[in-house]
C-alpha cells in the first residue's frame, strides 16, 4: 500500500487539531477499511458491471495507506452464470435497483464480492496483523458464510458499516435491548457536529437492531440513529465471542470491547455524502469508498442531487472531485477538505478560518454561514477563472 | 461373426477373478423373440481365449506412454476409488489397488464386451455407413473415452465434488463441477496435447484435422453425446460400463453384501440379450432388462449400505469440513496474487473473473500437488496434514486449532484398522441419536432450505457439531449432458429401450421398445435426504441441543421430518 502525502495529512490533521482536541491523536487505533461500489461502464448495458474495491489503512504512526489503484472486476453476468450449486447461501440484493435481476445475477456480484473481499483480507490486510477490520456493509450471507468457514481469531474484530440508504432494508430492526443497555447508548457514538460547537442533535444514538438471518450468535448489528434518521446500520461478526473477566466476577461482554474499538475509529471521522445525506464514518472507510465512488468512466451520471441552497458550495466542491482524482490529489485530502469545509457552516472556529481566505463577512448562524460560503464561491466561478485549486486556497 | 478374443490391460478385478476370460454368448432367446437369424446363435467373448480373432488394440499404452504429459491420467493412479470409504472400513490393505485408474482399466474391459456384444447388429441399424470398415476406430476411442472419463477426478472421489457444490467452485467455467461431463476441458494445454498424441498414435492419425476431429470425439463420447448412441450408452448412459463395473468392483473390495446374481452369470445374461434398434438405441430385451433392473436396484441399495450409510458419512462429514476450511484458508491466500498474474495491465488491475472456475483450478494444484507426495494411505495422510495445517494457522482462532487437532487425532486412529468394528465405535461416541429423513420437496426446495439451516449452525456454532445432509439418488442416473431443455420442459436423448413402461411387466420373452427414461420408477425411489446429526466434541457439546435445534428451525420453515423411511 502507498502511503498518501504526510504534508497533506499533517495540515488538515493539524486542522482537525485546531478544532478539537479530541478528533485526533498522535497515536490513532489502527485500522484498514475496505469500501465498494459499482457502476455500469457501458451504456445501455445493464448485464456488464464493473465492481471497484479498495482498501485504506490507517496506522499507528497516523500514516493513510491506500492501495496503488483500486481493483476493478469487470462482470459480465450473461457469462458468469452458471447453474446454481447446493447448499449456496441467497443473495442480499446489492446490485442497484435500476434494472430488475433475478437471483441468479444478483448472486454473480456478492460472490465475486465476498471472494475478493475474502483474497484481500488474507493476501494482504490480515499479513500486517491488522486487527480491526471495518468493511463497507452490509455483511451479505455470502461473505458471512465465507468467514464463517475461515474461523477467524476471536481478538480480530470485523465490523460492517452499512450507509447506502438503499440498502437499508436488508436489515430487519427487531430488539436486543441487553447489549445496548451494557453500553450506555445515550452517549456512545461520535459527536462531532457537537464537537464543533453545533447542534445537540447531532449525536450518533445506538438503536437496536437484530440480524434477520438466523445468525444469533456470531452477529450483532445495530442502528446509528441521528435525529431520528439513520445513519447507518453497524454490523460486528465474531465466532468465538470469549468475554474478559472482571474484577468481582462479571464478565465484560467481547462485543462491548469491539464496539469501542470501532468508536476508536470514529474519533477521526470522515464525511460522505449519500444522496445529499452527509455521513459521518471512520476516515479510512470514508477515503475507501470515494475512491471506489469516483473511480472509471461512468457513462449513467446518478441524478442531481437536491441540495439544500445554504448547502450549494458542498455541491460545487463534490462536481470538483472527479477533476481533483484526474489532476493527482490524494483521497485523504479530498475527503479531508470536504469534511472540513462541511464543518465550517456549524463551526464558528473553521468558518472564522475560511472567511479569512473566501474573503466573507461574519455570520452568526449556520444558515448564514453557509448561505455566505455558497455565495461567495457560487460568484468566483460564475465570474469564470475558477481553477480547482482554489479550493486548497479556501481551506 | 467370429468369436472375439481381447488382450487385456492391466485390469486387476475381471482378470484376476477370472470373470472375463472366456463369456460366452447364447442367443436362442434373442433370436426367437426379436425374430432374428442374422446375428450366430452362440457366440463366445472375452481376453484369454485360445481362438478367435487377436486384436491387440494397444489403446492402453498409448496413453501409458504419455502419462508424464497426462499428469491427470497418472493422478488417477493414485486417487482411490471410493475416497476414505476403505481406510473407515478398515480394509486399507486394498485402498492402493481399488483405484480410479484400476476402475477405468475394468470400464474399458467391459466396455469392449459391450461393444462385442453389440457389434453384430451395426449393419441393420442407421449407422452402417459411418461404421463401415471403421469397427476399430470407433472401438478404439471408445477405449480411450473409457480409460480417461475419470481423469477430472479429485482425490476424494464424489466428496470433493460435493464440497465443491457447497463452495460453489468448479473446474468447468459456467458449469457446476462434475467429473464425469467434461472431464477433458478441465485439462491444461499440454495434458490435452499428450491426449491427442496419443490418439495420433494408437489411431495411425496421419493429419493434425483427423485428430483433432478424434479428440473432439472422445470429449463428446465420454459426455455421451456423440450422437452414436450405442456408443453413448457404452461410456456414459444409466448402464454403462462405468456403473457396470464400479458396482461389481466395490461390492468385492469393501465386502458388501450382495444381492445381485453371480457376476459372470449377470454379465452373461445381460450380454446376450441385448441388441440394437434400427436407429441404433440399445434394446434391452428380456433377460436383459431384468439385469438391468437388478443393477439399478443393486445400485440404489449400495447407496444405503455403503455410499451414504450413516456411519461413513459421519466421518466423510468431518473430512470435508476439514478439506473446505484447508481449501478456502490456502486459495484465499493465493487468489489475489493469481488473479494479479492475469491483470490486464492498462493502469488498474482489471480482469473479468469466474472467480468459481480461479478457485477451483487453484484448488485442484493445491490438493493434488500435495496428494501425489505421499507414497500410501494417500487420503487419511493429506487428511491429517490439513488438520496440523489448519491447528498451526496463526489467523485461526486457538478454539478452532484444538477443534482440528481433535479432528486429525481421530482420523489418526483409522491408519492401522484392519476391520469395521473401530469405525462403529467411533460412531457410537459421535453420531447423535439416529439419522432421520427430510421430504425433497418441489425442485428439492426443502433440502435447499434445511441445509442453510444447518450451515448458518455451523457459522452460529463452529467446531462442534456437524450436520450432514445427503439427498438419495434417483432410481435411473441418466447424465446430466443428455438432458436438453427444450421450450416445453427438459428432453432426454435416451439411448435404451426396455420392454414396457412399468418395470413389473417386464418379462424374458419381451423386447426392448419403450425409452428407459419414460418408465415409471416412482415406487422404487426414495424422494428424501438424510440427516446425520455429528457431535465431534462428545462430553464438552451438547449434541441433542442442537439436534432439536436444527429440527425445531426445520420445521418453522416448513421442512417436512421423517424418522424413517425404510418400511
Amino acid at each position: 500500500m502507498n502511503v498518501q502525502s504526510r504534508e497533506v495529512q499533517q495540515k488538515l490533521l493539524g486542522e482537525y487539531s485546531n478544532i478539537h482536541d479530541q478528533w485526533f491523536s498522535d497515536h490513532p487505533a489502527p485500522y484498514t477499511a475496505i469500501a465498494f461500489d459499482s457502476y455500469y461502464p457501458e451504456w445501455g448495458n445493464p448485464q456488464r458491471i464493473n465492481l471497484v474495491v479498495n482498501a485504506v489503512s490507517i496506522t499507528s504512526e497516523a500514516d493513510i495507506l491506500v492501495l496503488p489503484r483500486p481493483y476493478v472486476l469487470d462482470i459480465t453476468l450473461e457469462e458468469a452464470l452458471g447453474p446454481k450449486a447446493k447448499g449456496t447461501s441467497e443473495p442480499i440484493g446489492l446490485i442497484p435497483k435500476t434494472f430488475a435481476y433475478d437471483e441468479e445475477r444478483q448472486g454473480i456480484i456478492e460472490r465475486n464480492l465476498s471472494d475478493f473481499l475474502v483474497a484481500l483480507l488474507y493476501d494482504d490486510i490480515l499479513k500486517r496483523d491488522e486487527r480491526l477490520i471495518i468493511f463497507q456493509g452490509p455483511f451479505s450471507p455470502k461473505l458471512l458464510g465465507r468467514l464463517g468457514y475461515r474461523n477467524l481469531n476471536h481478538d480480530i474484530t470485523l465490523a460492517a458499516i452499512t450507509f447506502k440508504n438503499e440498502w437499508f432494508p436488508l436489515n430487519v430492526p427487531e430488539a436486543n435491548r441487553r447489549l445496548n443497555q451494557d453500553l450506555d447508548r445515550s452517549r456512545f457514538f461520535i459527536d462531532i457536529e457537537r464537537s464543533c460547537h453545533a447542534r445537540e442533535k447531532a449525536f450518533y444514538q445506538l438503536a437496536d437492531n437484530k440480524p434477520s438471518n438466523g445468525l444469533e450468535e456470531v452477529l450483532k448489528s445495530w442502528i446509528a440513529v441521528n435525529n431520528n434518521r439513520t445513519v447507518f446500520i453497524l454490523e460486528l461478526f465474531c465466532q468465538f465471542p470469549s468475554g474478559v473477566e472482571l474484577p468481582g466476577g462479571r464478565i465484560k461482554s467481547p462485543w462491548i470491547t469491539k464496539l469501542r474499538a470501532v468508536q476508536e475509529s470514529l474519533r477521526f471521522p470522515g464525511l460522505v455524502f449519500e444522496q445529499s445525506e452527509p455521513i459521518w464514518l471512520p476516515f479510512a472507510l470514508a477515503c475507501a469508498y470515494d475512491i471506489c465512488r469516483h473511480y472509471g468512466r461512468r457513462p449513467f451520471k446518478e441524478p442531481e442531487s437536491v441540495w439544500k441552497d445554504y448547502w450549494e458550495y458542498l455541491s460545487f466542491y463534490e462536481e470538483d472531485i472527479e477533476e481533483m482524482y484526474r489532476v493527482g490529489w490524494e483521497t485523504a485530502e479530498v475527503v479531508g477538505r470536504r469534511s472540513l469545509l462541511y464543518l465550517a457552516m456549524f463551526s464558528p472556529q473553521i468558518y472564522s478560518f475560511v472567511k479569512e481566505k473566501a474573503g466573507l463577512i461574519p455570520a452568526a448562524g449556520e444558515f448564514d454561514r453557509g448561505m455566505n460560503l455558497s455565495r461567495a464561491i457560487k460568484g468566483e466561478r460564475t465570474r469564470g477563472g475558477w481553477r480547482i485549486n482554489r479550493w486548497r486556497e479556501i481551506i | 461373426m467370429n468369436d472375439r478374443e481381447f488382450s487385456h490391460a492391466e485390469d486387476n478385478f475381471w482378470l484376476e477373478k477370472g470373470l472375463v476370460q472366456e463369456v460366452p454368448l447364447g442367443r436362442h432367446q434373442l433370436r426367437k423373440i426379436l425374430k432374428f437369424d442374422n446375428v450366430p446363435e452362440s457366440m463366445s467373448i472375452g481376453v484369454n481365449r485360445a481362438r478367435g480373432v487377436s486384436d491387440d488394440l494397444g489403446v492402453a499404452d498409448c496413453l501409458d506412454d504419455k502419462k508424464t504429459q497426462i499428469q491427470a491420467y497418472a493422478n488417477i493412479t493414485k486417487f482411490n476409488q471410493l475416497g476414505i470409504k476403505d481406510y473407515l472400513l478398515g480394509k486399507t490393505s486394498a485402498a492402493d489397488l481399488h483405484t480410479r485408474h484400476a476402475h477405468s482399466m475394468g470400464a474399458a474391459v467391459i466396455g469392449r464386451l459391450y461393444f462385442a456384444a453389440l457389434e453384430p447388429f451395426v449393419e441393420y441399424t442407421h449407422t452402417r455407413n459411418l461404421f463401415k470398415n471403421q469397427h476399430s476406430y470407433f472401438e478404439k476411442l471408445m477405449l480411450v473415452a473409457l480409460y480417461l472419463h475419470d481423469v477430472g477426478h479429485l482425490p476424494y472421489s464424489h466428496m470433493v465434488e460435493a464440497v465443491f457444490d457447497e463452495i460453489n467452485w468448479t473446474r468447468i467455467k459456467g458449469a457446476s463441477h462434475r467429473h464425469d461431463e467434461v472431464p477433458l476441458q478441465q485439462l491444461g494445454h499440454e495434458e490435452k496435447s499428450g491426449i491427442k498424441e496419443a490418439i495420433k498414435t494408437c489411431l495411425n492419425l496421419s493429419t493434425e484435422e483427423e485428430t483433432e476431429q478424434a479428440f473432439d470425439l472422445t470429449q463428446d463420447l465420454i459426455a455421451g453425446i456423440s450422437g452414436i448412441p450405442f456408443l453413448d450408452a457404452i461410456i456414459n448412459s444409466s448402464i454403462d460400463a462405468d456403473k457396470i463395473d464400479y458396482i461389481f468392483r466395490d461390492m468385492e473390495y469393501t465386502e458388501t453384501r450382495a444381492r445381485l446374481r453371480n457376476t459372470q452369470t449377470w454379465l452373461t445374461d445381460f450380454l446376450s440379450n441385448i441388441s440394437l434398434s434400427p436407429e441404433g438405441l440399445v434394446r434391452l430385451n428380456g433377460e436383459a432388462a431384468l439385469c438391468t433392473l437388478e443393477l439399478l436396484e443393486e445400485r440404489q441399495f449400495l447407496y444405503r449400505v455403503l455410499y451414504l450409510e450413516p456411519k461413513i458419512r459421519a466421518f466423510e462429514k468431518i473430512a470435508s469440513v476439514i478439506v473446505i476450511s484447508w481449501l478456502t484458508r490456502q486459495v484465499s491466500s493465493k487468489l489475489l496474487s493469481t488473479l494479479n498474474e492475469k491483470a490486464v495491465s492498462d493502469g488498474v488491475f482489471q480482469f473479468k473473473p469466474d472467480l468459481r472456475k480461479e478457485k477451483g483450478d487453484l484448488a485442484y494444484l493445491l490438493i493434488v500437488d500435495k496428494f501425489i507426495r505421499y507414497s500410501s494411505h494417500h487420503e487419511l495422510t493429506l487428511l491429517l496434514d490439513m488438520c496440523q495445517e489448519l491447528a498451526d494457522d496463526p489467523y485461526r482462532d486457538t478454539s478452532a486449532k484444538q477443534w482440528f487437532g481433535e479432528l486429525g487425532k481421530r482420523l489418526a486412529g483409522f491408519r492401522e484398522v484392519q476391520s469395521s468394528q473401530h469405525l462403529i465405535e467411533e460412531c457410537n461416541e459421535i453420531i447423535v441419536e439416529e439419522p432421520f429423513y427430510i421430504a425433497k420437496g418441489r425442485d428439492g426446495q426443502y433440502v435447499r432450505m434445511a441445509r442453510e439451516i444447518a450451515r448458518n449452525l455451523y457459522i452460529d456454532y463452529p467446531c462442534g457439531v456437524l450436520i450432514d445432509i445427503v439427498e438419495f439418488p434417483g432410481f435411473l442416473p441418466t447424465p446430466k449432458s443428455r438432458h436438453f431443455v427444450a421450450p416445453n420442459g427438459v428432453i432426454v436423448g435416451e439411448t435404451f429401450l426396455v420392454p414396457g413402461e412399468k418395470p413389473s411387466e417386464w418379462s424374458r420373452n419381451k423386447i426392448g421398445r419403450f425409452p428407459l427414461h419414460c418408465c415409471d420408477f416412482a415406487s422404487l425411489e426414495k424422494q428424501f435426504a438424510q440427516v446425520l446429526v455429528i457431535n465431534t466434541m462428545p462430553g464438552e457439546v451438547n449434541g441433542m441441543y442442537f439436534l432439536d435445534l436444527f429440527i425445531r428451525r426445520c420445521r418453522e420453515n416448513g421442512v417436512k421430518i421423517e424418522p424413517s423411511i425404510w418400511r
